[in-house]
């Protein structure tokens, strides 16, 4: 018995490569929250780390899950009209992905899929399933629109590791941001493969009046219509008696 | 200077949607119209999502109609019984409407309905006053000698045939006496499209009244007016109810923008004749009309769109 606990220890000890958090020190962020208000255009953050010995370095943002619709028009006459319509759920809010060095020379498709870096989200549900060649053609689609809508990032050398195998990231986020945790994850990659990964959270958060109102409107949608229309209609009375009219 | 709206989920520039506002207070000072028929399809164009430009914009001329007809109730302008037969049926309509957006929603085609809708009513409507206008200005013109006065039955037709209908009601504040159904029915189809469309139905209302039941002008706009703030309320409740799509930061911005606006148009009206009036309203409705044709056959930048599930 003894001699196999002591295969097992040394045969850990001969693989500190693929054992996680060997190669990458904990990520930090800068803030840890991001807070929506009225005059919320974007958002910034800092993400901070140190890579070990080998190899190089992907970073994934990624928000809470989200269910899309896209739409495909076509002609009917003279007009574009929407002729059919898919669901893709969860998807991840935002997804901006950084890296060391160009991807395609980092991970195979396979493997850039089983980690979800990719913006056509092959491991996606898609509602009603479509054939496989209309699917690749939505899947596309939701890339270029994520992309687009500014809502999907691939940024290939944005990371700069300096001499000691320290990293920093400036992450710029856009306005339309879905609140939830969201997570920043580092993989530290090395001959094709993922060698190490530390992951990190940040909060996207209404504060304020925003807040309040997204709340009540979700939570008490009837009460929020009756005294928001009840508000609308007194100060339409307010502002009728500053400016009245002159017919 | 941008805003962010926390149910479109987007930032937009303050001073744009101010403006829009302006914009269609102006004409409802101007005209007596809410105004809706506008502030959607300039919404949509914006980038805000179709069913929070239609839910936002009824709250918006729920509150600028309440001051509107506040001033017209005041001063006798309003047929209280016939703008309560008109509320009935906007409300049964209006119902029905919003459960129709939530069906639409689901489906995907909300935007294409909508778009359709505008080009249809608003040519239709449009076209047929711009035409109307221009006979009015043209006859006007002519020496009085030979401006051809339309016999009175000719005018009467249409309300003669509306007087054979069952349940006859008289509306004297009017000066109109017709089937009680003619408003239920009329309210219903404005409160359906003001659930789809983000309508008041001022711009529907107005010409029914004026040219089918022949009622005064200030009656018109006065009892209009009653119908809009009551049939937006209701549907502004109804949508942020139902489907979660009032934007309150949207709606007040466009509010306070439509105020101001609204003031510059009376102002004006009272220094323009009514056949010009009607004129800049004819011009106003074919050109958003046009727009939205050029929507649909314009060949789209892509033929894929993406949008949330649920606001």
């Amino acid at each position: 018995m003894r001699w196999r606990i002591g295969l097992l220890l040394s045969a850990a000890l001969t693989l500190p490569a693929v054992v996680y958090g060997e190669n990458l020190r904990p990520l930090t962020l800068q803030p840890t929250s991001v807070e929506i208000g009225t005059d919320f255009t974007g958002g910034r953050l800092a993400a901070a780390g140190e890579l070990g010995r080998e190899g190089a370095l992907i970073i994934k943002v990624e928000g809470p899950p989200q269910d899309l619709r896209l739409s495909r028009k076509d002609k009917w006459g003279p007009i574009w009209m929407v002729d059919e319509n898919i669901s893709f759920k969860n998807v991840p809010s935002l997804l901006f992905i950084y890296a060391s060095e160009p991807l395609e020379s980092m991970l195979t498709p396979e493997a850039r899929a089983r980690y979800g870096l990719q913006a056509e989200g092959a491991h996606l549900r898609i509602e009603p399933q479509p054939q496989k060649q209309a699917e690749a053609q939505w899947r596309s689609a939701l890339s270029r629109l994520r992309t687009k809508a500014g809502l999907y990032r691939e940024d290939e050398g944005a990371i700069k590791l300096s001499a000691d195998r320290k990293f920093s990231l400036d992450i710029r986020l856009p306005a339309d941001l879905q609140t939830g945790r969201y997570r920043v994850e580092a993989l530290s990659v090395a001959d094709g493969a993922v060698r190490d990964r530390a992951v990190s959270e940040f909060e996207v958060r209404f504060v304020g009046v925003e807040s309040w109102l997204w709340a009540v409107a979700h939570a008490h949608s009837w009460l929020f219509g009756s005294l928001f229309t009840l508000c609308a209609i007194l100060l339409g009375l307010g502002l009728a008696a500053i400016f009245p009219r002159r017919r | 200077m941008d805003l962010f709206l926390p149910i479109a989920h987007m930032d937009i520039n303050i001073v744009q949607i101010l403006s829009y506002g302006a914009i269609v207070g102006f004409l409802s000072g101007l005209i007596g119209v809410g105004g809706g028929f506008l502030i959607t399809p300039l919404l949509i164009f914006t980038g805000v999502p179709p069913i929070v430009a239609v839910s936002s914009g009824a709250a918006q001329m729920a509150g600028t109609a309440a001051g509107a007809s506040f001033l017209h109730w005041r001063n006798g302008n309003i047929d209280i019984k016939l703008g309560l037969f008109l509320l009935v049926g906007s409300w049964v309509g209006a119902l029905s409407g919003v459960h129709l957006a939530s069906l639409l929603l689901r489906t995907g085609q909300f935007g294409n309905v909508v778009a359709l809708l505008y080009v249809i009513l608003l040519g239709l409507i449009g076209s047929s006053m711009l035409i109307e206008s221009l006979r009015a200005l043209l006859r006007a013109r002519k020496p009085a000698t030979e401006t051809a006065k339309p016999t009175p039955a000719a005018r009467s037709n249409f309300a003669a045939s509306l007087r054979r209908l069952p349940w006859q009601i008289a509306f004297s504040v009017s000066g109109v006496h017709t089937s009680a159904w003619v408003p239920l029915v009329l309210g219903a189809v404005i409160g359906l499209l003001t659930s789809i469309m983000g309508v008041g139905g001022g711009f529907i209302m107005v010409p029914a009244l004026i040219y089918l039941l022949r009622l005064p002008a200030l009656i018109v706009v006065g009892t209009s007016l009653f119908q809009v703030l009551f049939t937006t309320a209701g549907v502004s409740i109804m949508q942020a109810g139902i489907n979660h799509a009032v934007d309150p930061v949207l709606a007040l911005v466009l509010l306070v923008g439509s105020m101001l606006g609204t003031r510059l148009g009376a102002r004006l009206s009272s220094q323009l004749r009514e056949e010009k009036i009607r004129l800049v309203f004819a011009l106003v409705v074919v050109a958003v009309a046009l727009r939205m044709v050029a929507t649909l056959v314009a060949t789209p930048g892509d033929i894929y769109s993406m949008s949330l599930e649920r606001y």
